[in-house]
């Protein structure tokens, strides 16, 4: 079972720092609930300013994302290393190269393996920033 | 007499008009040199250069206002429509290309040519009428202090309907050094090309045509448009077509990299208000598209009684940078500034600019204040008229800041004179090089190297030498861009541009083009521009950014530091990299 989402109700300062829930499901056990925030594209299509989940890795992050947020699913791009093989081993996943994740405002990451610690935050945003 | 063969998709053929006697020159354009600097952009600064005109100023009846189309205008590829004007600018007395999107380059184009490079300067305000390729002058005294969209309409209805109009509004006329020349509502936006226009004189130019050159391989023109289109709707165009470029705010404002009262700040407190979402949920809103775009871009706000088509660019520029949080004061800037006929980006760059010098006391106009919305009007249109305070301000910050004198050189927000646009340097230390080093000054058209910041390839905060190499890449596809010309919206499409650039050039042209020789091409292209700055009288202290943003860290963000010593050496090593250009490889 995947774990839940929460909604933030507001906006959080800059450099926030991730909150303890509890997790939906496994009432007692405390997990770490990061933040994650969208902007633009991704604001649209995930339908929230920002959500809380609980990951590891960014890939962890991308594939909750993926279960929980069909519209946003569309732009979350999971290779199979055999097309034709729906049990091959699958890379990624990945964000479509029209959108990119950025770590806590300082740096951008893609490898599905970052780690994401109990301080952090990610922003879901447009790659393109051209004007 | 030789006959010399004109390559597909062109008419091998300039047309040089003197405004002041009427005259029209029809110049032969060589294959080799089409094919060397291809059209747009590359094509414009060829000509210009060949002008040997670098040293005039540039609103000297004999410097050249260069209208260039490109091989691929007139086909169906996907946002084909559009053209360059090339000129000196009387902004920076450097290089200015503008781009701009519209009929106008579909009917300029089938009037017979593949640039107009007109000189002179006509006895009174008149309109330049290119009918078929039959050129005349006509009287246009009674548009004069018209605004750009009332000449259009004027002149459409004297002329027919049919013709496509290129004018410039009160901006242009009283000399603004950051006029714009408008078009179906779409401007060549930066650098004064309007103002070069007013000085010859040349209300509007009119055309009209029929002429339009064949393809090489016609089926192949239109599979590729017909991809292009397709997959110019997918993911990769979504932030333009679902949002628009107004969605840049918020983001530039999470990262602390919103340029914010004069970049004093990256982070302005009421970006909120300006945002997509907050203009969406208060007002009409429709979308628009280019001629032959698929992807419709602009976002049409209501404003008053009217709409405005909302850009990231004149959001920062009249909201962030002036401390206007207001929206309809901000899109009321915007349509102001289009009626005008001025640029936004300059306007409201020039504009925060006084108003620091007025919160320091080195100006003495105290109505000018950071956040007072009616102000930023008043002064948008003593700008438009040269009036008052207007006057000066008509002169963009630069040279501002040497009639203020004090240090408020040290806080002008330009390079080479442009006005900085809406990316924060120290926050996009990438994008800073680019500023430093560009042509035509601090633009981002003329160097996509935010991208590079926007991706892991350098810590955007604290970038080395090795973001060099991407800046570079990232200018020489821009110039190639600019010279096809295909829209830079696209670029998220191609999965290897130049090779698809490449098929679109063998396609039109039948030439057997390939992605290398199109990256010699861009490179080319680039020091064309190197070129002529330098016969301007470029001087290598130019290719620096404002004090401001020198060794003083962002306020919100104190790792945005960005020193002297690592930005000199950024540029060096672009200038170690670039090497020097065989002045007969970019003239011979």
């Amino acid at each position: 079972m995947l774990p839940s989402l929460h909604c933030w109700p507001g906006p959080p300062p800059f450099g926030a720092q991730g909150v303890l829930s509890e997790v939906e499901g496994q009432p007692g056990g405390w997990h770490f609930l990061m933040r994650v925030e969208f902007l633009g594209v991704s604001r649209d299509r995930a339908g929230v300013d920002e959500i809380d989940v609980e990951a590891e890795t960014l890939g962890r992050l991308l594939m909750t994302l993926s279960a929980r947020m069909p519209r946003l699913a569309e732009l979350i791009v999971v290779d199979r290393i055999s097309p034709h093989d729906a049990h091959a081993a699958v890379r990624g996943p990945r964000l479509h190269s029209s959108l990119a994740a950025n770590l806590n405002g300082d740096r951008f990451i893609s490898d599905p393996e970052t780690p994401l610690g109990e301080r952090d935050r990610v922003l879901i945003l447009s790659a393109d920033v051209g004007g | 007499m030789s006959t010399v063969s004109v390559p597909f998709g062109y008419h091998g053929m300039s047309f040089r008009i003197d405004v002041s006697t009427g005259g029209v020159e029809r110049v032969p354009l060589p294959g080799t040199l089409l094919r060397r600097f291809i059209g747009g952009s590359g094509l414009g600064v060829r000509l210009l250069l060949d002008e040997g005109t670098a040293p005039l100023d540039a609103l000297d009846p004999r410097a050249p206002l260069i209208f260039a189309f490109s091989p691929l205008v007139g086909s169906p590829l996907t946002t084909s429509a559009k053209f360059a004007v090339v000129s000196k600018s009387p902004l920076t007395d450097r290089i200015n290309d503008s781009l701009a999107s519209s009929g106008f380059a579909v009917q300029g184009k089938a009037c017979g040519c593949d640039a107009m490079v007109i000189v002179g300067r006509a006895a009174e305000w008149s309109v330049l009428v290119i009918d078929d390729g039959s050129v005349r002058l006509e009287p246009a005294a009674d548009c004069a202090g018209l605004t750009c969209g009332a000449t259009d309409a004027r002149l459409r209805s004297r002329l027919g309907s049919d013709f496509r109009i290129a004018a410039i509004g009160p901006g242009g006329e009283n000399g603004v050094r950051f006029a714009t020349i408008s078009h179906d509502g779409r401007h060549a936006g930066r650098g004064g090309s309007g103002a070069v226009m007013g000085a010859k004189r040349l209300k509007a130019i009119a055309v009209r045509g029929t002429q339009r050159p064949e393809w090489a391989d016609r089926q192949q023109v239109i599979a590729i448009s017909q991809d292009l289109s397709h997959r110019s709707f997918g993911p990769a165009t979504a932030k333009y077509r679902e949002l628009g470029t107004a969605t840049n705010l918020l983001t530039f404002n999470r990262l602390r990299a919103l340029p914010t009262r004069n970049f004093q700040r990256g982070h302005f407190e009421d970006a909120g208000n300006l945002s997509v979402e907050q203009l969406t949920a208060t007002r009409s809103k429709t979308r628009e598209s280019c001629v032959t775009c698929t992807i419709g871009c602009e976002h049409m706000y209501g404003v008053g009684s009217g709409t405005v088509r909302v850009e990231y660019e004149s959001l920062f520029a009249l909201g962030s940078l002036c401390g206007i949080g207001d929206a309809e004061v901000v899109l009321r800037a915007s349509q102001r500034c289009d009626e005008l006929g001025i640029d936004t980006i300059s306007a409201g760059g020039t504009i925060a600019f006084a108003m620091e010098c007025v919160e320091r006391g080195w100006l003495d106009e105290p109505w000018l204040a950071f956040g007072d919305g009616q102000a930023l009007l008043r002064a948008i249109d003593l700008i438009g008229v040269r009036q008052g305070l207007g006057n000066l301000l008509a002169e963009g910050s630069r040279r501002a800041a040497a009639a203020i004198g004090h240090h408020s050189m040290a806080i002008a927000p330009q390079v080479k004179g442009l006005e900085i646009p809406g990316y924060e340097p120290r926050a996009l230390q990438t994008m800073a090089l680019g500023f430093a080093v560009g042509t035509r000054g601090a633009d981002h058209n003329r160097s996509g190297a935010y991208e590079v910041d926007f991706s892991e390839k350098v810590d955007r905060r604290q970038v080395t030498l090795d973001a060099v190499r991407h800046a570079i890449d990232t200018e020489d596809r821009a110039a190639l861009m600019d010279s096809l010309i295909i829209c830079k919206f696209l670029r998220g499409v191609f999965e290897d541009f130049h090779e698809e650039a490449a098929a679109m050039v063998r396609s039109v042209t039948g030439w057997e083009v390939t992605a290398r020789e199109l990256r010699q091409t861009a490179a080319r292209i680039v020091a064309a521009k190197q070129q002529f700055n330098r016969r301007a009288g470029w001087r290598p202290e130019e290719d620096t950014l404002p004090d401001r943003v020198l060794d003083t860290p962002l306020p919100d963000d104190p790792l945005a530091t960005l020193s002297r010593e690592r930005l000199a050496a950024l540029v060096a090593e672009y200038h170690r990299q670039r090497g020097t250009a065989d002045p007969r490889d970019v003239e011979g």
